[in-house]
């Protein structure tokens, strides 16, 4: 291989300065997002688009941040497996390909090549159907099985490069001067395939690392990756604080990978640096051995799955420190991926966070347990008018955990009118400045409210009206977002954009210029509860959890830190003024009723699901 | 006495890789096809059973439709990632050892960072009010910010930083195997430049090039977070499809049949590439 076409050197073949500046060029295209992120790693704001001065504070919050390092912890755990294996099958299946042919050798290549190009998705649903099926509980060892599987196929084609260049005489010869095959393999064939070995290995390792959608649908509880909960972070934007992760595993790998070449090339480089090399290596190496083997193991838990920054994280510590159990979270970003979860056998987890509609359905569905109220003798402390409502009516299945609204953040200093109806989503004057969350059922209930249609409406015909009149508003749109709303409307991006309660609270705190409507034609109310799965094996511990939760003084602490209210009127006493009184986190809910509560939809979702397919796709 | 030894070593090569992808690749696929014909369950899940009406839902004008323009996409974004990463692959190909080990170090550095925080990191680059623009103002080559954000200019700069290495790589490995003494034979009978490249180096990193662009058009078809986080309010392909009728709509047989349409998509490429490029491609070097 080496100097393949060094010759062709002397052609001058290839060394035009137009490929040289094009190939940098594209270089830089390439790298211009990750110097970006490590130059916002050392900026001073929360905001990611304007520099305000040097700070290493996103580094101390990284380092802080517990459940950020399990889940580095996890992903390298991960990667470090998968790539074992992988590695090795990967080199199996390369030389079985280089070294033989065979009847249905072309099928076996057509299964190697299929998963290299496969879309991710469908690779993923595949696989949770597949551990679904036989029963394989999710976890570490399942998503290390799936990311074995994606990166075999990488690995052989990597190596089986290297076999078909590599001369089987030399082989043959080995073994004619009495070797056995072992030795034959282990002296002659390994040495000259290596290279592809590590290039195969590193490719699995990175892909490994990188990997979120397959990821995703394999994961159970305790085993959320860094990529999962990067993506659930990124609900409330991104902070340096990812940044500063990111930069770190940048740093720790690309020297990782410089090292090794370094001992590779072996001669080439000074003693001093390959003796660096090394050790650099070792450092490493026992670094990540610690940290991986340091995970104590308690025997009593709670696993969370909760949406990533619902709860705050000392009320977690304060609970083991009291109760002497532990509990861990795994982070959801969907009531439909909760529940797709729980009908695929996910167990493991012993509290959900389900909206009302979602606990009406799991009920139905027989999905959780029912609660014992004399172990959650908190319950006293809860807002009546919470208790009871129609998705459980007796409350014996769900503890109300917070609420909020949907209503649009308007930029004050931009839009000066008065602003108090959802009109002014389909004002012309703010074409191209315009948000709509990206969920189905909240646009719709817009559309719907704006008809004077109940959100709960099943009959086809004002469906249709409500595709109308949201295809009349889309040329209007900058888009239908999901998790960029804030960062959107700080960049000046977005004027006014449909958006949360809570998620406009904390835009409000930072820029007091964003103010939030709940508009007069009525808006959707959400309540989010917590339950217990059937499956849970902890339940005891759960509700010994929720009860802790539900205590007015720890119940007051999460306020202030997920900025969503929750029906604790005792809590709510012991707010500060300013919080206490705000009108977005608070606005006067005596009547639930002037609020439209979402409700499951049924069957008839699958027309919504064809209206809403329309409404983007045309 | 040494073939037996031959066969056995070749057990041993072949059956633990093809029981894993077996088990753990093929059977999932059979999985997702039974489904594809099987009952929807209301809230997700699917009941046993045999029907085709979820791949009769699939000739709805409005998938058609939105099939056809992912198709339309991926292409382009096809071409658009060839035409970039062509000229990387034939100059790292001619480079010094050195500048080819940096160069490919340098193209996979972008993937130890989260591919979520690139695309986000991609946001801030080229948003209204982001660092391209603000740069592009203040040195006065454009009076008033472009704007690229949420448009398909948007989607198609995310798909092709996406996928450039997994078109460079294949590219360069074809180009880096050729023979050099072809091209001096070829300049030596008086052939230019461009005519050496068009019928030696052309041909040569063909199957590269095809490799390429396979690996960037079928992810491309089904990928649905790069239009979903740089896309406008009409952007969504055939990956989003699937994804909601999976989550949203809890229709999981349709999102099989979509998928299964896919895989046979997917089918079809391989099966060509195994057939007519492999062959070439994978002549031990000795014969050739």
């Amino acid at each position: 291989m080496e100097g393949g076409l060094s010759r062709a050197n002397d052609l001058r073949i290839g060394k035009g300065w137009w490929l040289r500046v094009l190939s940098s060029l594209v270089v830089l295209f390439l790298l211009s997002p990750l110097l970006l992120l490590m130059f916002f790693s050392f900026n001073a704001s929360r905001n990611i688009t304007s520099w305000s001065g040097f700070t290493l504070d996103w580094y101390a919050v990284a380092f802080s941040d517990r459940a950020l390092w399990i889940a580095v912890r996890n992903s390298l755990i991960i990667a470090v497996a998968s790539t074992a294996a992988s590695t090795v099958l990967g080199t199996l299946a390369a030389l079985a390909l280089g070294k033989y042919s065979f009847r249905g050798r072309a099928l076996f290549q057509s299964l190697l090549h299929v998963p290299i190009i496969i879309p991710e998705i469908i690779f993923g649903i595949s696989l949770l159907a597949l551990f679904v099926f036989i029963r394989m509980p999710l976890g570490i060892v399942s998503i290390i099985c799936a990311h074995i599987t994606f990166s075999i196929s990488f690995v052989t084609l990597i190596v089986l490069a290297k076999v078909r260049n590599f001369d089987r005489n030399l082989e043959n010869a080995c073994l004619d001067l009495g070797a056995t095959r072992l030795q034959a393999f282990f002296h002659v064939v390994l040495p000259a395939i290596s290279p592809g070995i590590i290039a195969g290995a590193l490719f699995a390792f990175t892909l490994s690392l990188d990997d979120f959608v397959v990821t995703f649908f394999t994961a159970g509880p305790g085993s959320s990756t860094l990529p999962l909960k990067i993506y659930s972070l990124i609900k409330f934007g991104i902070t340096p604080a990812v940044n500063a992760v990111s930069t770190i595993l940048i740093v720790l790998t690309a020297s990782t990978i410089i090292a090794a070449t370094l001992i590779q090339t072996g001669a080439q480089t000074s003693r001093a640096i390959r003796l660096f090399s090394y050790v650099l290596l070792g450092v490493i190496g026992i670094a990540l051995c610690a940290f991986t083997l340091f995970s104590p193991r308690e025997e009593r838990v709670v696993r969370l799955y909760i949406f990533a920054e619902y709860i705050d994280q000392s009320i977690l510590t304060d609970f083991q420190k009291t109760y002497g159990v532990k509990v861990t979270q795994d982070y959801t970003n969907s009531n439909e991926e909760l529940l797709s979860k729980l009908q695929m056998g996910a167990t493991g987890y012993d509290i959900i966070v389900p909206t009302g509609f979602m606990v009406q359905i799991m009920i139905r569905e027989g999905l959780i347990a029912p609660l014992n109220p004399r172990n959650i003798p908190n319950l006293e402390h809860i807002d009546p008018t919470f208790r009871k409502l129609w998705y459980d009516p007796d409350g014996r299945y769900s503890v109300p955990y917070a609420y909020g609204f949907t209503g649009f953040v308007y930029n004050s200093s931009v839009v000066t009118d008065p602003v108090d109806s959802w009109n002014v989503m389909w004002d012309e004057r703010y074409a191209g400045k315009l948000l709509m969350v990206d969920d189905m059922r909240e646009v719709f209930a817009v559309s719907y409210i704006r008809l004077g249609y109940p959100p709960t409406d099943t009959d086809p015909s004002h469906l249709r009206q409500a595709l109308e009149l949201l295809m009349r508003q889309k040329p209007l749109l900058r888009k239908y977002e999901a998790n960029l709303i804030n960062d959107l409307l700080i960049n000046g991006d977005a004027l006014i954009a449909q958006d949360w309660s809570g998620n406009a609270f904390r835009l409000n705190q930072e820029h007091p210029e964003f103010k939030f409507v709940l508009p007069k034609e009525g808006c959707m109310m959400f309540i989010d509860n917590m339950c217990i799965p059937k499956k849970s094996t902890h339940k005891e511990e759960a509700e010994l959890f929720l009860n802790f939760l539900l205590r007015p003084d720890v119940s007051a602490r999460n306020m202030r830190k997920i900025l969503y209210a929750m029906p604790n009127p005792d809590a709510r006493r012991l707010l500060d003024e300013n919080l206490r009184r705000d009108t977005i986190l608070f606005p006067p809910v005596d009547d639930l009723s002037r609020y439209r509560i979402t409700h499951d939809i049924g069957e008839f979702t699958i027309e919504m699901e064809r209206a809403w397919t329309e409404l983007r796709g045309t | 006495m040494r073939s037996r030894l031959k066969i056995r070593e070749f057990h041993v090569l072949l059956f633990p890789p093809l029981f894993w992808l077996i088990v753990f690749f093929a059977v999932p696929l059979l999985i997702v096809l039974i489904y594809s014909v099987s009952y929807r369950g209301t809230y997700g899940g699917v009941i046993p059973g045999f029907t085709l009406e979820h791949y009769r839902h699939l000739f709805d004008p409005l998938y058609v439709r939105v099939f056809g323009r992912s198709v339309l996409i991926a292409t382009i974004n096809t071409v658009l990632t060839l035409t970039l990463s062509y000229p990387i692959a034939y100059y790292m190909a001619f480079a010094t050892t050195r500048v080819k080990s940096v160069m490919m170090f340098l193209i996979i550095l972008p993937f130890w960072t989260n591919f979520m925080i690139r695309m986000y990191s991609i946001v801030t680059l080229i948003g209204d009010n982001g660092w391209l623009n603000n740069l592009f103002v203040a040195t006065g080559l454009i009076s008033r910010p472009l704007h690229i954000m949420n448009t398909l200019i948007a989607v198609f700069i995310g798909f092709v930083y996406w996928n450039l290495p997994f078109m460079v790589l294949p590219i360069f490995a074809s180009l880096d195997r050729m023979d050099a003494t072809l091209l001096e034979a070829s300049m030596d009978l008086g052939a230019s430049r461009f005519r050496t490249f068009l019928n030696i180096t052309l041909p040569q990193s063909l199957p590269g090039v095809f490799a390429g662009i396979v690996f960037t058009f079928v992810p491309t078809m089904g990928n649905f977070v790069i239009p979903e986080i740089l896309g406008g309010p009409n952007n969504i392909m055939i990956g989003n499809i699937i994804t909601d009728a999976f989550t949203q709509a809890r229709n999981w047989p349709f999102g099989s049949a979509i998928s299964a349409t896919l895989i046979f998509v997917v089918m079809v490429f391989v099966v060509l590439y195994l057939r007519y490029i492999e062959p070439v491609q994978g002549t031990p070097a000795a014969v050739r």
